[in-house]
Order: structure tokens, then C-alpha cells, then sequence
């Protein structure tokens, strides 16, 4: 975990926040241009102490808010009496949601070329004919693989929202590295 | 809403289900306790330098082995899992929609014995059930129902008695927790942090 900043869309309601590594071009003022991705400042144990002690010693409601909404702290928790935890290590982010759920179903929107419209052109985009195929043989393929490797899967170029995130497991563990 | 019903009565109650009373148990078992020796036997035996095949090969546990046990504000005299006895802890909450259709949660507080072999440390019967935060929100703070489950953790370091089926004889049990883990929102709820909307999403 780490304390980069995320920064929203200028005079836009929608109030999402992005977290590009780098800030050349944004409009507004921000701390940081440019993160570098080996470099980037990550939270350290000792330091996270003494910023949630901070946070929870503000003498007001409203500034103890503002050191929150800064640092993303929200004080000390009583977990951190035990010493056999240390933060962040100790709190790992599940992996289904991160890779399973995310990270390789926006893969496959980059590649089919349908990541957000904005993918035109690019170097990446599978041949529609091309991603057809491998959609068409990974389908095939799960005929053939044992049900205890997981669950079957359904043809990644037709119906991705049939994935669940066992079937993406297979499918980027057990099909794609001969196929992509 | 008030938080009691007209007759005076809470409106949802949190249920703890103590820890201490089942790893007890669960030494004083001979076939259970046998299986908890896994970590200090079979993964011991099979560990190789450069290898990861388990928890006790991350560089977290690797450098509490070194380390005196802290508690609280207390510094004790004995190391991190110097005795085979002592166990090794998972932690992990998720919010939970009990009924279909609805958007109630409540949040289940689970602990996940390491010290039992990997095939069998994630089996239903081998998760233990601490505690069942009611809903229907999430809750506000986590910390107030955290709390009965970090007094037994600080006990558990500090050591418990117990029976040691193999050895026939009473021990001082230590359990600690090395993992508290779950998806985003509740890794956020669980460390105090604002969670992946804030300014500081990581």
C-alpha cells in the first residue's frame, strides 16, 4: 500500500477518482507530477503509527477529518496492540477481486478493443478474427481439461459476462499461455 | 430510530463466540492436535531456502521468528513461535447478504488456523466463527466489535494454559496473529482507513 493521490475529472459532477502515475497535463495544482512506479511511497509500519496517533490526537473534529481525508488514516485501531501485526504486510487484499475480477477482465476488454471506446488504433487490439479464434479454441479446450482443474468456461470473445472469476482463473492459468 | 425496541430491548444484538475455549479443545484432542503440529513438523521437514510453499516461508513471519513478543504496551521475555505449541492466526471479515434480493449485510468475523496442514486449514469445519456483527449497515465502528476478539489475542500472546493430548501434560499455549486480510473495503474498515473512494486510495 502506498500514499499516492488520486485526482478527480475538473469541473465534472461525476466525483470519481483516478490514480495515474503520471500528472503531466492536469489542469490542477498537485503535490506530485510524476510517480515512478519502483519508487512509489509506500506506507511504512512506524510511520503509520505515528500518523493514525496523529490523526486521533487532532484537537478538533474538523481538523482530525482533514488529516483523515489527507492521509486516508482514520486513527489508531485497537489491532495494533498486537505485535505480531505489522502494517500494511499484515493486511493483504484478496486476490479474486483484484486479478480475477479486474485486472484480467479489462485485459481481455484491451485486447477484443473494447476498453472504454478508447482503444482505436492501438498496438495492443487484437484482429477481430484473431480474437475470435482464441475465444472460439478456449472454448473448445475445456472440453478436454478435467473438471478438478475448475470450472468450464464459456467462449471469452462471445460471452464474457457469463465469467465468473473461477472460470477467468482457468482460463489465464490452464489456456492462455499457449494460446496468447 | 431508537436503538431499543418499545419494550426496552436492544433491536439487534452482536454475538462473540470466545476463541480460548476452542483451541483449548482442540490441543486436548489427540488427532486434532496432531494435525496442528504440521507447521512444526511436515513443513519444517519439507521447507527448502528461496521457496515458497506456505505463510511460514513470507518474510513477515520469517522476521517475527526473531522478534520478543509485544503485547499492548507489555514486552515479554519469549520469541514469536519458538515453541512448537504456539499457533499461528488468520483473520478476515466480509459483509454477507443474508436474504435475497435485499441489501442487509451483515459482517461475519472469521479466524483461520495456519498451523493446520493447507489442505485442510480452509475447510469448513476448520474455520472458526468468532463473531456476527448484525446489520442491516455496515458497521460504523469496527473497531467496538473487534474488540472482545484483540483482548483473547492479547492473552493468547501473553499465554493460556492448556492440554497437550500428545504429551499428556498442561502447557502455556500462545496463539498470534500474523494476517488480517479480506477484500478492499474491508481491509479499509479493518485498518481505520478511508478505503478506495478517499483522496488516498491505496
Amino acid at each position: 500500500m502506498c500514499k499516492i493521490k488520486g485526482i478527480g475529472i475538473p469541473d465534472l459532477r461525476n466525483r470519481t477518482l483516478y490514480v495515474p502515475l503520471s500528472r503531466h497535463g492536469y489542469p490542477r495544482a498537485t503535490d506530485v507530477i510524476e510517480y515512478r512506479l519502483e519508487e512509489l511511497p509506500l506506507h511504512l509500519h512506524d510511520r503509520f503509527m505515528v500518523q493514525a496517533k496523529t490523526v486521533e490526537s487532532a484537537p478538533t473534529e474538523t481538523q482530525r477529518e482533514e488529516l483523515a481525508k489527507a492521509s486516508g488514516i482514520k486513527g489508531v485501531l485497537h489491532l495494533s496492540n498486537l505485535g505480531s501485526l505489522r502494517f500494511p504486510q499484515s493486511f493483504p487484499y484478496d486476490f479474486m477481486h483484484l486479478i480475477w475480477e479486474n485486472l484480467i477482465p479489462n485485459l481481455v476488454l484491451f485486447w477484443s478493443g473494447c476498453y472504454k471506446g478508447m482503444d482505436n488504433g492501438q498496438p495492443y487490439v487484437l484482429e477481430p478474427h484473431i480474437w475470435q479464434v482464441v475465444g472460439a479454441t478456449s472454448a473448445e479446450a475445456t472440453k478436454t481439461i478435467p473438471s478438478s482443474f475448475g470450472a468450464s468456461i464459456p467462449d471469452p470473445a462471445k460471452d464474457c459476462s457469463y465469467f465468473t472469476s473461477s472460470m477467468w482463473s482457468v482460463w489465464s492459468l490452464f489456456i492462455t499461455p499457449t494460446m496468447l | 430510530m431508537s436503538r431499543l425496541n418499545e419494550s426496552g430491548k436492544a433491536r439487534r444484538t452482536f454475538s462473540y463466540m470466545p476463541l480460548i475455549p476452542r483451541l483449548r479443545v482442540f490441543m486436548s484432542n489427540r488427532a486434532y492436535a496432531t494435525c496442528l503440529q504440521y507447521c512444526a513438523d511436515e513443513h519444517a521437514k519439507t521447507c527448502r531456502n528461496g521457496m515458497t510453499t506456505d505463510i511460514f516461508d513470507g518474510l513477515h513471519y520469517r522476521l517475527l521468528l526473531g522478534e520478543r513478543v509485544v503485547a499492548g504496551d507489555q514486552h515479554l521475555a519469549h520469541h514469536y513461535f519458538l515453541d512448537h505449541h504456539d499457533i499461528a492466526l488468520g483473520f478476515a471479515t466480509d459483509g454477507f447478504a443474508p436474504f435475497k434480493k435485499r441489501k442487509q449485510t451483515v459482517w461475519i468475523l472469521f479466524v483461520f488456523n495456519y498451523n493446520l496442514p493447507l489442505d485442510q486449514r480452509f475447510q469448513q469445519d476448520n474455520i472458526l466463527c468468532v463473531g456476527i456483527i448484525p446489520g442491516p449497515k455496515k458497521p460504523w465502528d469496527a473497531d467496538s466489535f473487534i474488540y472482545p476478539l484483540v483482548q483473547e489475542l492479547l492473552k493468547l500472546a501473553v499465554s493460556v494454559s492448556a492440554y497437550d493430548a500428545l504429551s499428556h501434560s498442561i502447557f502455556a499455549l500462545h496463539a498470534y496473529l500474523i494476517t488480517a486480510f479480506g477484500d478492499i473495503p474491508a481491509v479499509s474498515m479493518l485498518m481505520n482507513m478511508k478505503g478506495h473512494n478517499g483522496t488516498s486510495p491505496c
